[in-house]
């Protein structure tokens, strides 16, 4: 009890010098960036070519050159192997805190809460020759807002092998990530989700329409007896197919499971005006043959330093429990040149009026030290996304939040 | 008096006829110039981004091209942190692969490159006489170029810039581009001084760009965001089909 209220007064404390030097800092970063400016005028008055000298380009310019032998260079081998082992890694450490309401309404004396995360994740990937590579991440994370204060075991979070067969199949092993479906904000048509805990093996024909992939999943079964044998559902199977016609990307999909039967899916998607336009559809046949629909219809579209994108989602899963769902997120990053950054996500279920808002700032005042404030707000029931809390050390309907994050990779 | 207009119309009818498709045939000649249609093309791009502030970044990038199928990779190299970050472009669209989401994002081709003043499309040859009608045609010197100008408007709406200036030099290469918007407003200029000849086609050996959307004012002079972009070590040689693929930009990425 004692070290919980140093630890809070400690978290307050730090979140106290944090805000003041948020309020200050802008200022600050301001004044460096218009030293910089001032610095660079002298300078650049005398070597740079303005408007009115951009055609003196042309008055001197290098001779036109025959090239007699043109260069016997692959460039593809800089990325297809690799002498060395490239290692590589992140670390990243929160800490910070907040307040918030567990129940409506918001007027009661509000819970608060601090606490601390940090992870740490390691890759290695060997590129001995174009037709092979091996790839493996370790990970390992503290998270005090679960009760833990030590380091988990690190762990593979990906482990793979690839294999290029004459440049017309590609093949990977092990375990990894993959995505299919369009949405973002929702993800019907992700069929690969539970890859990430399973070990596949996928087989890809780049040059079969624009793409064919054939995958097998391995993932115990929830339920079946860790007794070294296959059981029934631990094994799905899996394709995908990509052809683009036009302007236009037609995409279908289908995974079998012996346990939960058989999912088809078919996508569409385009630019106009330079925002991604798309649609999934899915078909869910069940085991013993019901039948049910999912669809989801977005947009994306993204500018230099912004993002921005929109779903609607119908589910109908479940026959008494049909839902129609919308989604709006928005990624603001370098504002204006600054070092801030801000967002929004927004997820609402139509049918039970109730969803999931959290919108975010942060700002960067040095290298690697990111200040977020975020606010996580659930109205009604419905949990529409379950990673919403993952972030916060508090299981709140609406929250304050403040921490402070230190990352930095090699 | 109806003999005389008639004459006179037959005459510009005539005339028109017999001169638009010489310039119509140069269009098209200053386009089989830097097209490669019978071999792959691959080459190193060193892209320099200048902003007006005095800040710089350097990007570098291998850039693969099959022009017979309208279709191309580029693969960064540098900064390592962008290690095998790619984009493949199939006709008008261009595909990106996120390895932070693991899927791929469908985007149009008019993107800029690594946020410099290059765009994707710029890695192509041009298509003048596909994309564009000419809107006049004038004679002028650009320092030692005598060039033909063209001032074209876009016929589709799959190009970057709805209207262009291009000037040609007798050589029938493009040695200058102001690229403008709907409304007239000037978006960029393109220097491209000198050019390496490879076969028989013509890749440019720089590029300096100016992007007159990003600029300070120094005392009364303007400053611009400034893109220089050389190209080094071209190579015919064949690649596989494979290269240019989805699946390509997801095994060569590092992340």
């Amino acid at each position: 009890m004692q070290f919980e209220k140093k630890r809070l007064t400690f978290f307050v404390f730090l979140s106290l010098i944090l805000f003041c030097q948020l309020i200050c800092l802008p200022e600050a970063v301001l004044a460096a960036e218009f030293e910089i400016s001032r610095d660079n005028e002298d300078l650049e008055a005398e070597d740079t070519p303005y408007e009115d000298d951009f055609d003196s380009i042309f008055d001197d310019p290098a001779e036109d050159i025959v090239v007699e032998q043109p260069a016997d260079i692959d460039y593809r081998n800089q990325f297809e192997e690799s002498k060395k082992i490239v290692v590589s890694g992140d670390f990243v450490i929160r800490a910070g805190g907040g307040f918030g309401w567990t129940d409506e309404p918001f007027d009661g004396y509000p819970e608060k809460v601090a606490g601390a995360y940090s992870k740490a994740t390691i890759s290695f990937d060997a590129r001995p020759d174009p037709t092979i590579r091996i790839f493996g991440k370790l990970k390992t994370e503290m998270d005090s807002d679960n009760g833990s204060d030590v380091w988990s075991r690190l762990d593979f979070d990906e482990l793979y092998c690839d294999y290029n067969w004459l440049d017309k199949s590609f093949f990977r092993l092990g375990k990894f990530y993959m995505t299919w479906g369009q949405g973002r904000l929702f993800r019907p048509a992700n069929f690969m989700e539970d890859c990430e805990d399973g070990t596949s093996f996928r087989m890809t024909m780049p040059n079969v329409l624009d793409g064919v992939t054939l995958v097998s999943l391995y993932k115990r079964y929830p339920g079946s007896p860790n007794d070294g044998k296959l059981h029934k559902g631990d094994v799905s199977l899996a394709g995908h197919a990509d052809k683009t016609l036009g302007p236009i990307n037609f995409s279908a999909a289908m995974l079998y499971n012996q346990m939960d039967g058989q999912r088809y899916s078919g996508s569409v998607k385009t630019v106009i005006l330079g925002t991604d336009l798309f649609a999934d559809y899915v078909l869910n046949r069940s085991d013993e043959g019901d039948i049910t629909h999912e669809a989801l219809a977005g947009f994306y579209h993204e500018w230099e330093n912004i993002k921005f994108y929109g779903e609607y989602y119908y589910d109908g899963r479940i026959e008494d429990d049909v839902d129609h769902c919308v989604g709006l997120a928005t990624d603001f990053d370098n504002l204006f040149g600054s070092p801030v950054g801000m967002g929004f996500k927004w997820l609402h279920s139509v049918t039970d009026n109730a969803g999931q808002f959290i919108g975010g700032f942060s700002i960067s005042p040095w290298k690697h030290v990111k200040i977020r404030m975020a606010i996580p707000w659930q109205y009604g029931d419905k949990e529409l996304d379950k990673d919403f809390y993952e972030e916060f050390p508090i299981n709140s309907k609406l929250a304050f939040t403040l921490f402070v994050e230190l990352s930095a990779g090699f | 008096m109806k003999k005389i207009i008639a004459f006179l119309l037959f005459v510009c009818v005539i005339c028109s006829a017999f001169a638009d498709p010489d310039y119509v045939k140069m269009l098209k000649e200053v386009d089989d110039l830097v097209t490669f249609k019978g071999t792959d093309l691959s080459a190193e791009y060193t892209i320099v981004k200048r902003d007006p502030d005095g800040s710089s970044s350097t990007t570098v990038a291998a850039m693969f091209r099959r022009d017979s199928e309208d279709k191309f990779v580029v693969l960064v190299l540098q900064p390592v942190s962008d290690k095998g970050k790619g984009y493949l472009k199939q006709g008008n669209n261009l595909w990106l692969y996120d390895p932070i989401g693991k899927g791929f994002t469908f985007t149009s081709a008019k993107e800029r490159f690594q946020n410099s003043s290059f765009r994707v499309s710029d890695f192509t040859g041009s298509n003048y006489a596909g994309n564009y009608k000419i809107k006049s045609v004038k004679q002028e010197k650009l320092g030692k170029f005598n060039c033909t100008v063209f001032d074209l408007e876009a016929t589709t709406k799959s190009v970057s810039f709805p209207k262009v200036k291009i000037w040609v030099s007798e050589d029938n290469l493009v040695r200058k581009l102001e690229d403008y918007s709907l409304s007239g407003q000037l978006m960029r200029t393109s220097a491209f001084p000198s050019y390496q000849k490879v076969a028989t086609r013509w890749v440019p050996a720089k590029i300096i760009i100016q992007d007159h959307l990003v600029f300070r004012k120094v005392g009364d002079k303007v400053e611009y965001e400034r893109t220089t972009v050389d190209i080094k070590n071209p190579s015919l040689n064949k690649q596989p089909d494979s290269l240019y693929t989805k699946e390509y930009l997801e095994r060569v990425n590092t992340k």
